[in-house]
């Protein structure tokens, strides 16, 4: 199975992206590289406020 | 280059020096075979013939000075150089073809125009007349010609139409091709003989296993059977250096390396790695055949090899293994191995491959010298193909041209285009880079990425939220409505205050869980949530609490009343980028999750909506999606948003088409909502067409199918829109409208374009845009995206992705929908990607289900899918508890409707589940019920019987009747069945007990005690909301059951108990109880058991007669009956004096009539007793006789008692068709012995049972007639208060009598008048029978006596409809005097010719016509006066008194006529006859009529013959029967007239008499017979022509010898059939047309007799025996032969004409019953609709009329 790479946005949105792929812009990867449920878990721990940046408010 | 092996064979086996040759010659004399290819082609052209696909069209440019002579010889001398071109296959006899070939001749060769060339290439060849090469020769100019050459495939391929070239050019140069090796039939004959086939047929039986068809996406939907329909697209190709380079580089042809191209992109295109090409190979190994002209191409398929995703480069090497291997087993002919292979044969495709590739490197340029011509182009027209995609690439100089060509079923030519370019594209692609992977390359070209990633349209947004501007509304219009639930309002300023009022108190930011029915309060809440700048989450009241609690634990939401506790803050509203609701969609993983949706993607997709719908305050939108289901998110706000009105449906009302058809119209709704399989429901629902307010449809949730969007729009008036969108993005992302044009030639609904600020990519696994047409998964970017999952950030982060196509830093989400975009750029949605399926609008993930199984402890695995629109789970392991667990955990649409249970589940190669090997389930029940095995042994008796009836595999214990299909009809049966097993309950217990558990301890209770006759219909109402309750009494017959449309329909307040009349449910073997026991406990029960304001209601005989005792009783009671109404019946009673009550008794024949007579009339008036087996019927029909019975007793005693006894009023109600009911604005005031209150309530166009197509309109009747004076009526006009009358008041009935002017109806006053007026017809009777038989005995002419018996019978009958309209309006008693004048004024001149002895038969024609007329005019006005003398409620004993009488004298005139004939003499019977008038005269001078109303027509005569054959010939279908009657009339009348001269030729006149009597005596017994069978049960019009048949052959019987025993004999049997085939006809009618219209139709068979009888009388007797006398006189033509049997001499003419026509009358019988017209007439023509159907029909029809 490809892997894939941890991506975020400036609104610190997680997500995931085939390794190797060019970045769509606005989107930098996080460091993390492996096998997708192996992303998928680190997002699961490093999200931990859901809300979009831009709205977290004070 | 690589030998093949079996080349490499050849090859050494040639350098060993052996013979060369491997075919050998077959002899001179050997008949020459067709090798298989021929075979094959020669099957597909029996199979389809005429098909072109065969057909090879081959054009030559050749330019220069050209020698069509010379050019003609060349073609000649080729074609008898090959003998398959002078072959022809004909059909050797046995199924299987012949070869012949033909002596060479010369070819024709046609001078065509430039215009004929498509057409001459497109004819197709019949194999058997040869000529299978057609050439022609087309001048474009003087020195530019086309050789155009159709050829049939089965002579010829492409190697050989290039030899053909070749030698024809050779010859044409003057040159000799080299002798032939060998001939065709030898390869042919060797190819039999070679046996050597094993080997291939294992190699390729291997090779292509699993190979599946080919499924390309295609433009048009697939035919139901291949065709061969075809077009073309040629295109340069280019590229010839890159790809041979390419070739060369990697050791492959150019064939492998295009042939590789072609297989990765339809891979691309289909999304399969499994499917094969075919590819053709030369078929000429053996070299001597390098030579011939014949069909010798095979074809072998190519398996493309795309798993992996290779590269190209990997892939060229897969495609040379597989192509060198299919050479090496070429040697198979195809058509062996699809035979060997016996593939199931799938008739939509070609067998095993459905794409073709050949590359054509022969080439018509190379090396041909053409003696002085030059070789051009020209592109041959293609109009066939036999595959669905081919694609042939032809090397020419320094070019490659490719030329795709299509099925132009399944795609269009834009397609093709499309094709070519991603073909050409995908070749440079891969030239310039052969290691990048399949997946990699780019197949879009410019202009068709703009198609497929269009940009999103862009609209600017407010900065504001939705709250926010429904405050704006609810400030501008304070007093206008904003939500209506059960008919009450509530205003925007009431939404305002209340809403703000909540709000104020709810934190801001908070979530808030709302679980409330649909109401007022629920609204509120939402609003009140979304303006505190809270989100709220719904949870539908609905589900599990097991899930309940999980999502409020999930989401951690504040209940709402928590939140309100919480304490208020300023009111600020919220933010565009805030969350407004959180709704929970299902999980994959087991758990649902929760979505947040923003304000701005909430605003965005209103705004949207506002725009594409404008709705306004004049709008009222339907809300009635749960709340829980996004849909219902722009149900709530967008009217509110908007300043329409929301229109709630009550909980549950959502699952109710016709509440939400009667909704809609109460509310004029003109925006909802429907999930298609719910639309689907709705418009199968009666009168939708009636919601005339809606203006727009909005369908979402599921596929919409093409057929249902267009019986929507050609439905209802409203704009239809197919809307898609997850719960993951703001409820909607895209929209199509549905219009009549552009769903023409879809199956399924697009989902259409985008909304605004929204943007939707159909991409492939590699995120890349899917080409035009081709599958890929559905994604959703832009303004309307939900946050994520709630909580749920690995999840958030696998669905929504970084959007390569949108701005910076955007994200997609994943639908996991599979889609496609079509050609617009619209999208088609194709189903789900993976598990997750809809299910009636649900989104359901096929994962949580099993995941939930996997959980129980006994289960090893599960798998659930969806068949048959329901879910079934396929269980490994053991645990019986499956189903109620789930119940515990899912919601109750996600627990499967069918558990498997499978020792393991069936994989694919692949190791993924095989769906397609799962065994298919036993269950079809619902899933909206948890599967509970039966328990008890009842319980399972009760199941087994609705499992049989219903067709259901499997029935649950808790399964409720009508959910699964259950209905009245089955709902007898199964009494029935429980019955037979020894269980006793009613069909009333079946509607009451619904579920197999309730109605099974019914049959538990060994004594139930003795039932109840009360059965409360309704839901019970709460004493304090109680108005008033019905007690209502079924008809004779009718079971409890028959109120139940009443009691649905009542308004709420109202409850209705029903009586069920001890035997008279079916199911229950009851005796009838005596009428006063009945009554006694009936009243006990109601005083008992039903409280407040009574009514109670009654039906027809039975019901009314219990209804009024229970009113009296209740009275007598103490107890006050609001009112009596009394339906379709008005008091009856029979005569109790000695004599009339007698006579009565006699003419009712009521010991006589069989149930079949009732059962027949009950099926007249539209019971439903086919629904009855037969014991039930007889059952029934008994009881209901006796009740009848019982009821007229009862009535006949309370009359006699002459007293008011009730105090509370009774309303009639009648329908205006119901001829039970005539005189109704008469005779409601009978109930005045009863009561001093009475009314009249009409129901237009009702029958007699209108119970229960009529329910609504009486609901409003029973529950206000009484409560007011007013004379209400149906705003429709379906009814009204026709009259009232009052014994203390005057009556005000329009047409009502005006008081008691003149004398009472009574007996005596209609026996004297009935008397006199009988004796008198019979008088004049004996009068038309003697006078004929007079003129005969003093002429002996037969033409004279015919004549007469037409005067004595025409006269009146034409006079008959005048007569009619005069007796309807003047004085019938005036009428009845002066035809009594006139009838006696006639009798008594020809009395006194006859005793001056100046008699001639020249008197007699005027005065016999004089009689016949006058004798109308009496009869007609005396049958019209008899309900005016008699009291109207003898009249049924009346009638019946009358045509007892008329029958007597039916019976006895010929006897007695013939017998005074002969004793006293024409004379004594005019004295008699003259005696009878003065006594009719002197009786009807001497009784004063009654001025009350007499029997009129409700139309003229005409209007019902008119009428009646509109009706016979259009939707009746009665025509055949009325056409054979006409037929068989012309033969018969003229027989029984001429019984009479027949007997007078060899007996006297008292043998006449005998044999009237004998006539007499067979009507009578036909008339006695009818009675006690009723006729046949089921093959009525087979019947009826077996009692002709048995009429036919009676008349035969008079002809045979001169015996009078004989022709009495024939006599009694020809009107015993003619009784017995009328009495089957009427029976026919009675069933086969609606009540309403019996009138009509019996008024054409009088018609018919009109004008058939007098052809026979006058025409077809005379002449015939005229014609046949002189054949039977002593030496007549016929007197040796047949006159030796029948007798000679005078009247054995006659004799023989009863012969003849009885023959004839066999004859016409035989061809009948081989007519389907007649002899399947019962089961082709349905029973007529209840009668009362048809009125409501009509009703229907004038309310649309009128609004419309």
């Amino acid at each position: 199975m490809d892997d894939y790479v941890v991506v975020r946005n400036d609104e610190e949105q997680y997500s995931i992206w085939p390794a190797g792929d060019p970045l769509p812009a606005g989107w930098h990867a996080e460091g993390v590289r492996g096998p997708r449920q192996e992303c998928l878990d680190h997002i699961d721990r490093v999200w931990t406020d859901m809300r979009p940046a831009g709205s977290r408010g004070a | 280059m690589t030998l093949t092996p079996t080349k490499r064979a050849l090859l050494e086996q040639r350098l060993r020096g052996r013979s060369t040759r491997t075919i050998p010659a077959l002899p001179q004399d050997a008949p020459p075979p067709l090798s298989f290819a021929q075979e094959r082609f020669w099957f597909l052209e029996q199979l389809a013939p005429g098909n072109t696909a065969a057909v090879i069209p081959i054009v030559l440019r050749l330019l220069g000075d050209l020698d069509a002579d010379r050019l003609a010889a060349a073609i000649s001398a080729v074609v008898a150089r090959h003998e398959p071109l002078r072959s022809r296959f004909v059909d050797g006899g046995d199924g299987r073809p012949r070869l012949r070939i033909d002596e060479a001749a010369p070819v024709p060769l046609p001078l065509l125009p430039l215009e004929a060339l498509e057409a001459h290439l497109a004819e197709p060849f019949d194999l058997a007349a040869g000529g299978l090469l057609r050439p022609a020769l087309i001048e474009v100019a003087q020195d530019d010609h086309l050789l155009a050459i159709a050829v049939h495939h089965i002579v010829t391929d492409g190697w050989s139409m290039d030899l053909f070239a070749s030698e024809v050019a050779a010859h044409y140069r003057g040159g000799t091709p080299p002798e032939l090796p060998v001939r065709y039939r030898d390869y042919a004959a060797w190819q039999r003989a070679n046996t050597g086939f094993a080997a291939s047929v294992a190699f390729w039986r291997d090779g292509l296993a699993g190979v599946e068809p080919l499924d390309l996406p295609t433009d048009h939907p697939r035919p139901a059977r291949q065709t061969f329909t075809g077009a073309e697209h040629s295109f340069p190709l280019g590229l010839r250096d890159e790809l041979s380079a390419l070739s060369r580089d990697h050791g492959v042809t150019l064939h492998m390396t295009l042939l590789a191209a072609f297989q990765a992109v339809l891979g691309r295109l289909s999304g399969q790695t499994e499917f094969a090409v075919g590819s053709p190979v030369a078929g000429r190994q053996p070299p001597e055949l390098e030579r011939l002209i014949g069909m010798f191409v095979n074809t072998v398929a190519v398996r493309a090899p795309l798993s992996g995703d290779p590269t190209f480069a990997e892939l060229l090497g897969r495609v040379k293994e597989g192509c060198l291997d299919a050479y090496a087993h070429q040697d198979l002919p195809f058509e062996q191995l699809v035979q060997e292979l016996n593939l199931p044969r799938d008739v939509r495709r070609s067998p095993i491959f459905q794409a073709l590739f050949a590359l054509q490197n022969y080439d018509e340029y190379d090396g041909r010298d053409w003696g002085g011509l030059t070789l051009g182009h020209w592109p041959a027209p293609v109009s066939a193909t036999r595959f669905e995609l081919e694609l042939y690439v032809k090397e020419a100089p320094g070019e490659l041209w490719a030329t795709v060509v299509y099925n132009t079923d399944l795609f269009s030519h834009d397609t093709a285009v499309r094709f070519a370019g991603h073909f050409r594209r995908f070749l440079a692609e891969v030239a310039a880079d052969p290691q990048r992977r399949l997946s990699d390359v780019d197949l879009l070209e410019p202009d068709e990425r703009a198609v497929v990633l269009p940009a999103p349209e862009p609209v600017e947004l407010p900065e504001t939220t939705v709250p926010a501007l429904i405050e704006a509304r609810m400030a501008a219009q304070p007093d206008a409505v904003a939500l209506t639930f059960a008919g009450r309002h509530m205003t925007y300023g009431e939404l305002d205050e209340h809403s703000a009022r909540l709000a104020a108190r709810i934190p801001r930011g908070a979530l808030v869980a709302v679980s409330m029915d649909r109401s007022f309060e629920l609204v509120v809440a939402l609003l009140a949530v979304l303006r505190a700048g809270a989100a709220y989450v719904p949870l539908d009241p609905e589900y599990p609490a097991e899930r309940l609690a999980f999502m409020r634990e999930d989401c951690a939401a504040l209940d709402l009343d928590a939140a309100l506790a919480g304490g208020g803050s300023p009111l600020e509203g919220p933010e565009p980028g805030d969350i407004a609701y959180v709704i929970y969609t299902s999980g994959s993983t087991g758990r649902p999750k929760g979505v947040p949706n923003t304000h701005r993607g909430l605003l965005n997709r209103l705004d949207w909506m506002q725009r594409r719908f404008r709705i306004g305050p004049g709008d009222a939108v339907l809300q009635k999606t749960p709340a829980g289901f996004d849909v219902s998110v722009w149900e709530f706000f967008w009217p509110l948003m908007t300043g329409a009105r929301l229109v709630l449906a009550e909980p549950g009302g959502h699952r109710d088409a016709e509440y939400l058809r009667d909704l809609i119209r109460a509310e004029q709704v003109t925006t909802l909502h429907f999930v298609p399989s719910m639309l689907a429901v709705f418009l199968a629902t009666e009168d939708v067409a009636a919601c005339t307010s809606l203006r727009t449809i909005v369908c979402s949730g599921e596929a919409l199918p093409a057929d249902l969007a267009r019986r929507c729009v050609a439905t209802l008036p409203a704009e239809l829109h197919n809307l898609y969108g997850p719960t993951e993005a703001a409820i909607d992302v895209s929209a199509w409208r549905c219009d009549g044009d552009a769903l023409a030639g879809r199956a399924r609904v697009p989902i259409g374009a985008a909304v605004q600020n929204v943007a939707l990519y159909v991409l492939d696994e590699r995120l890349r845009p899917a080409p035009v047409g081709v599958p890929g998964q559905l994604y959703i970017a832009g303004v309307q995206l939900a946050t994520g999952y709630l909580g749920r950030p690995a999840l958030t982060a696998e669905k929504f992705r970084p959007d390569p196509y949108g701005p910076p830093g955007s994200r997609m989400y994943a639908t996991g929908d599979a889609a496609r975009r079509l050609p617009d750029g619209t999208i088609d949605f194709l189903g789900r990607l993976d598990t997750q399926v809809k299910l009636r609008g649900l989104r359901i993930e096929l994962g949580e289900i099993e995941t939930a199984i996997r959980a129980r402890p006994g289960v090893e695995d599960a798998a659930v899918v969806v068949r048959d629109e329901r879910l079934v789970a396929y269980v490994v392991g053991s645990d019986d508890d499956v189903r109620p667990a789930l119940k515990r955990s899912l919601p109750d649409y996600m627990v499967p409707a069918a558990f498997v249970r499978l020792d393991a589940l069936p994989l694919t190669p692949n190791g993924k589940l095989d769906r397609r090997a799962l065994p298919a389930p036993t269950v079809t029940r619902s899933a909206a019920v948890a599967f509970a095995e039966p328990a008890t042994d009842a319980e399972r008796l009760v199941a087994g019987i609705w499992q049989e009836l219903l067709g259901v595999e499997k029935v649950g214990a808790d399964d409720d009747f009508f959910d699964l299909g259950g209905h009245s009809l089955v709902a007898t049966q199964v009494v029935a069945r429980l019955r037979k097993a020894g269980g006793g309950v009613s069909v009333l217990d079946v509607f009451q007990y619904k579920t197999v558990r309730e109605l099974a301890r019914l049959l538990s209770e060994p004594d139930r005690g003795p039932r109840r006759l009360l059965h409360e219909l309704t839901r019970p109402v709460p004493p304090e909301q109680r108005l008033a309750s019905i007690v209502a009494v079924p008809y004779g017959g009718g079971s409890a059951v028959v109120y139940q449309p009443l009691a649905d329909a009542l308004p709420a307040g109202w409850s209705l108990h029903a009586v069920a009349i001890p035997g008279q449910d079916i199911g229950v073997r009851e005796e009838a109880l005596p009428f006063d026991e009945l009554a006694a406990r009936l009243t006990a029960e109601v005083l008992e058991r039903v409280e407040g304001p009574l009514v109670v209601y009654g039906h027809c005989g039975v019901g009314s007669s219990v209804a009024v005792e229970l009113a009296r009783r209740l009275e007598a009671a103490g107890r006050t009956v609001e009112a009596v109404y009394i339906g379709a019946v008005f008091p009856f009673a029979r005569p109790t004096g000695r004599f009339s009550g007698l006579l009565a008794k006699l003419a009712g024949r009521e010991a006589l009539l069989s149930n079949r007579v009732y059962e027949n009339w009950l099926r007249s008036m539209g019971v439903e007793m086919a629904e009855f087996d037969r014991d039930e019927a007889d059952l029934i029909i008994r009881n209901m006789r006796e009740h009848t019975r019982l009821a007229e007793e009862y009535f006949t005693g309370l009359f006699a008692e002459h007293r008011a006894v009730l105090k509370a009023p009774i309303v009639s109600v009648v329908g205006s068709q119901d001829t039970q009911t005539e005189f109704y604005r008469e005779r409601y005031r009978e109930w005045h012995f009863l009561t001093g209150t009475t009314a009249l309530v009409v129901l237009d166009e009702a029958g007699h049972f209108f119970l229960k197509y009529r329910a609504g309109e009486l609901s409003h009747i029973v529950t206000e007639v009484h409560g007011t004076d007013e004379r209400l009526r149906d705003p429709d006009g379906g009814w009204e208060v026709a009259a009232r009358s009052s014994t203390v008041e005057h009556a005000d009935g329009p047409d009502g009598p005006d008081g008691p002017d003149g004398p009472e109806p009574s007996l005596g006053r209609f026996m004297a008048v009935a008397a006199g007026q009988l004796v008198s017809i019979v008088g004049s009777a004996l009068t038309e029978f003697a006078i004929p038989l007079w003129i005969y005995l003093q002429t002996g002419s037969l033409v004279r006596f015919a004549v007469f018996a037409v005067l004595g019978l025409v006269p009146g009958m034409l006079v008959a409809p005048f007569a009619g309209a005069v007796v309807d309006r003047f004085d019938r008693r005036k009428v009845m005097l002066g035809g009594d004048l006139a009838a006696g004024a006639s009798q008594a001149a020809l009395l006194a010719l006859a005793l001056t002895g100046t008699l001639r038969v020249s008197h007699v024609y005027g005065l016999l016509v004089v009689l016949s007329v006058a004798l109308t005019f009496q009869r007609l006005a005396f049958s019209s006066a008899v309900p005016q003398l008699v009291p109207k409620r003898y009249l049924g004993h009346a009638n019946g008194m009358v045509q007892l009488s008329f029958g007597a004298g039916q019976f006895l005139v010929p006897l007695v006529a013939a017998g005074l004939m002969a004793t006293v003499g024409l004379r004594g019977v005019l004295v008699l006859d003259v005696v009878s008038y003065v006594v009719a005269v002197g009786v009807t001078l001497a009784v004063r009529f009654p001025r009350t109303l007499a029997w009129a027509r409700r139309e003229t005569f005409w209007q019902e013959v008119v009428g009646g054959w509109r009706y016979a010939l259009g939707a009746g279908s009665l025509r055949p029967v009325l056409v054979f009657f006409a037929v068989l009339n012309l033969f018969m009348t003229p027989l029984f007239l001429l019984l009479s001269p027949l007997v007078l030729s060899f007996a006297d006149l008292g043998a006449v008499a005998r044999v009237s009597m004998a006539g007499g005596l067979g009507a009578v017994a036909g008339g006695l017979l009818m009675s006690f069978w009723g006729g046949p049960r089921r093959h009525r019009v087979r019947g009826m022509l077996l009692v002709v048949l048995g009429l036919a052959l009676s008349s035969a019987l008079p002809g045979l010898r001169p015996s009078e025993l004989l022709v009495a004999a024939g006599a009694l049997g020809m009107s015993l059939g003619l009784t017995l085939a009328n009495g089957v006809y009427t029976t026919i009618v009675q069933v086969k047309v609606p009540q309403r219209f019996h009138g009509r139709v019996f008024a054409v068979n009088t018609v018919i007799a009109f004008s058939t009888i007098p052809i026979g009388y006058a025409v077809v007797a005379p002449l015939g025996s005229r014609l046949l006398d002189p054949l039977l006189a002593p030496h007549g033509a016929l007197a040796g032969s047949l006159g030796a049997l029948i007798g000679t001499g005078p009247g054995r003419g006659t004799a023989l004409l009863f012969l003849l026509l009885a023959a004839v009358m066999v004859a016409q019988v035989l061809v009948s019953l081989r007519l389907p017209s007649l002899a399947r007439f019962d089961e082709r023509v349905p029973d007529a609709a209840p009668d009362d159907l048809i009125g409501a029909q009509e009703r229907q029809r004038r309310k649309e009329q009128a609004h419309g």
